[in-house]
């Protein structure tokens, strides 16, 4: 019976976040093997366990995985598994191969194309390869799953946008800015939003972030946190000479930026770029402000505009995305087709032909007209050779392949050797591989 | 295959390539038109060499004095993309490359006119460092341009794509137009210098009533506000951008009507008045 690739799951549409923290299986000390033993119907097993999904991957034959998998995994969740049933979808084959790939190229997440996930599936991989329970298979499908990942990421726009608030303001201050490190960032108000985009900005960005408030308190509290300066909101214009990005969010029922207020500060800024976030409602910053030359403005409304548009843009590219990954997923299941001990012989003993006749034919060329049984006795004398020459290799390959365990070793190390793939990745180039001393 | 034929190839290939690589789907072909343009630079470089080294400086003609302008514009965007690394920059350069090589071969071996015992220093001096001038306000065009149709984007609140190499910042675009006027504008007034002190040696009067130079006096004068209002009132952003593709009309003005339409000894068509 041919090998399968079957893969099993949680994820937060299958079930809620009790069932998925019931049988979480992110504990450090939690090993693989533990999770699915190994024996001769299941012999490789990947586990990915994140806060939003929960996926067994598994390579094996026989009717009984699916039972045998779920029995492990809610043993050691330490739930029975008529709690655990209901809510797992199984996929097997070309479909395990395609869900594997939407996950890691996020098409599969929460957020579209976020790329946290892929980083996860990583480390999962790492942990099945330091365990041993990642073979030929599993090692050649992750490697698959990242190139597609990758190939996702660059060919289309899947991942390029940003999809929240807080972000999309941070990523229009680097269309600005570009390099946000020590920019100066002023927190006008103390607004949840605002708190946000001011930790996206300090974290993610290295910005300076200082605090002005009506309540002098409430911004030193905040300055302490984020290690920046607090300042008097009555020298607010003052300090708007200074900034290069401005976030408000104080609540106030009127406008606290106003064109007369700012037509002085960016004579004094010598029309250096101001960017206004303005997040409160209603809003903080007068509209006419932008009638001056070197001030930009979004306020919520645009932000939210920018977020939709890019998710949109992000679910038409998915569309692209969907296409590199059926193809790859078919290349991928057509290799583990031949992955067969018949497949890999007779592409052994063709790639084999295939150079001795191409040989004999170029020799003819160089060598001139020659009598038709010359050609003829040449040719049969290549035939002869390539069934010489294979017979020893693929006697060895029969003989191997019926021991359970390594068998399928030598298929790939024989498919390896005579190149009958084309491939120029090998099959364990994930990791940093020890080299001989 | 000449040599010319091979530099007009790459750059034909550079230009088309770099346009097409605009559009989404074609993002594959940026990388060969770069090759392709740098491939027509180094040919172009060593026809160059070749020319001068069996022609000598004096008898350069029209055409070869263009082909050098086209050869400025491409190692001014060598550099540029060195240091910058601004891949959007190359959409000036590869075209007015090509359309000035082009023009280098209609125009022939007009006679350059170039008094013997002069050429030498005349050549580097003034004709080189007039050619950086003019390829550095070619790029000006391309980077104006695009500090103006992002900064419109902004002010207009529209969604914008992530800042990636090929979507600079509006601020490293702007800081690309002060580099231009800052090194533009000395190369400028040295070609503008070594213009006229030839002229003092050659009929004696360092200005006359000749159309390119009224037009060049002109010029620098306009270089000489941008530089003022850049670097001493401290002007930058949409004005600044604005006042770069002024520079670049008045230049193209200056270097099209002068020296294609009005009787001047500049004028590329004309027999030389020296």
């Amino acid at each position: 019976m041919q090998r399968t690739v079957y893969l099993f799951g949680l994820n937060h549409r299958s079930a809620d976040v009790a069932v998925r923290e019931a049988f979480a299986l992110s504990d450090p000390g939690c090993r693989v093997c533990d999770v699915i033993p190994l024996d001769e119907h299941v012999t490789e097993a990947l586990v990915l366990s994140t806060c939003n999904r929960v996926e067994i991957l598994a390579v094996g034959e026989g009717k009984g995985v699916r039972r045998k998998v779920l029995d492990s995994w809610s043993a050691t969740c330490g739930r029975p598994c008529s709690e655990l049933a209901p809510h797992v979808y199984t996929h097997e084959g070309l479909a395990a191969v395609r869900h594997l790939f939407q996950v890691a190229s996020g098409l599969d997440s929460l957020v579209l194309g976020e790329p946290q996930i892929l980083g996860q599936l990583k480390d999962a991989y790492r942990k099945a390869v330091d365990e041993k329970s990642s073979k030929v298979v599993l090692n050649r499908l992750l490697h698959k799953a990242f190139m597609t990942a990758k190939r996702v990421r660059t060919e289309t726009g899947v991942a390029s946008s940003a999809v929240s608030v807080s972000y999309a303001a941070v990523s229009l201050a680097r269309r600005i800015f570009g390099d946000l490190r020590d920019k100066n960032v002023l927190v006008v108000g103390a607004g949840e939003m605002a708190e946000l985009a001011a930790t996206h900005l300090a974290e993610g960005q290295g910005a300076r972030i200082n605090f002005t408030n009506r309540t002098y308190e409430r911004a030193v509290v905040l300055a302490e946190r984020f290690k920046g300066a607090a300042y008097p909101f009555d020298a607010l214009a003052q300090y708007l000479e200074e900034a290069d990005i401005v976030i408000t969010s104080t609540g106030a029922p009127e406008p606290v930026v106003r064109l007369d207020m700012m037509r002085p500060v960016m004579k004094k800024r010598r029309n250096k770029p101001l960017f206004f976030i303005d997040i409160a409602v209603p809003r903080d910053v007068e509209e006419a402000v932008t009638e001056l030359d070197e001030i930009y403005l979004y306020n919520i409304d645009d932000l939210s505009e920018v977020v939709a548009a890019n998710r949109a843009a992000r679910r038409e590219e998915a569309r692209k995305a969907e296409e590199i990954i059926d193809e790859e997923a078919e290349r991928f299941c057509l290799w583990m087709r031949s992955l067969g001990l018949q497949a890999t012989i007779a592409d052994i003993v063709h790639r084999t032909e295939s150079i001795l006749e191409e040989e004999v034919e170029r020799t003819l060329r160089r060598i001139g007209p020659v009598p038709a049984e010359t050609g003829e006795a040449l040719r049969q004398m290549a035939s002869s050779m390539a069934k010489k020459l294979n017979h020893a290799p693929v006697t060895y390959l029969k003989r191997r392949y019926a021991e359970e365990e390594t068998g399928m070793r030598f298929v790939t190390l024989a498919r390896a050797m005579f190149d009958l793939d084309d491939e120029t990745v090998p099959d364990d180039a994930h990791l940093g591989r020890k080299r001989r001393p | 295959m000449g040599f010319d034929a091979v530099v007009l190839t790459c750059y034909a290939i550079g230009t088309l390539g770099g346009l097409l690589g605009l559009f989404p789907r074609g993002h594959f072909l940026r990388k060969p038109a770069a090759w392709a343009i740098g491939a027509g630079f180094a040919a172009h470089t060593l026809l160059i060499f070749l020319t001068i080294g069996s022609r000598g400086f004096a008898l350069l003609s029209r055409g070869d004095l263009v082909q050098v302008m086209a050869w400025s514009l491409v190692f001014v965007y060598c550099v540029t993309w060195w240091r910058l690394r601004f891949p959007i920059l190359g959409l000036t350069a590869g075209p007015l490359a090509l359309a000035l090589f082009s023009l280098s071969s209609l125009l022939g071996n007009v006679d350059g006119g170039l008094p013997e015992h002069m050429t030498g220093a005349f050549f580097i001096l003034h004709l080189v460092v007039l050619s950086l001038n003019f390829a550095l306000i070619a790029l000006g065009l391309g980077s104006a341009l695009y500090y103006l149709n992002l900064r419109r984007k902004l002010k207009s609140r529209k969604v914008l794509p992530e800042a990636g190499v090929d979507t600079p910042s509006l601020v490293a675009v702007d800081r690309v137009n002060k580099l231009i006027v800052l090194w533009g504008f000395p190369l400028f007034t040295l070609g503008l210098a070594t213009g006229f002190a030839w002229a003092v040696l050659s009929r004696g009067a360092v200005v006359s009533s000749d159309p390119k130079e009224i037009a060049s006096i002109l010029l620098w004068l306009l270089y000489a506000l941008i530089f003022m209002q850049r670097f001493v009132l401290g002007w930058q952003g949409k004005k600044a951008a604005v006042m770069l593709l002024v520079l670049f009309a008045a230049t193209l003005c200056s270097l099209v009507g002068v020296n294609f339409f009005m009787h001047s000894h500049h004028n590329f068509f004309q027999t030389p008045m020296f």
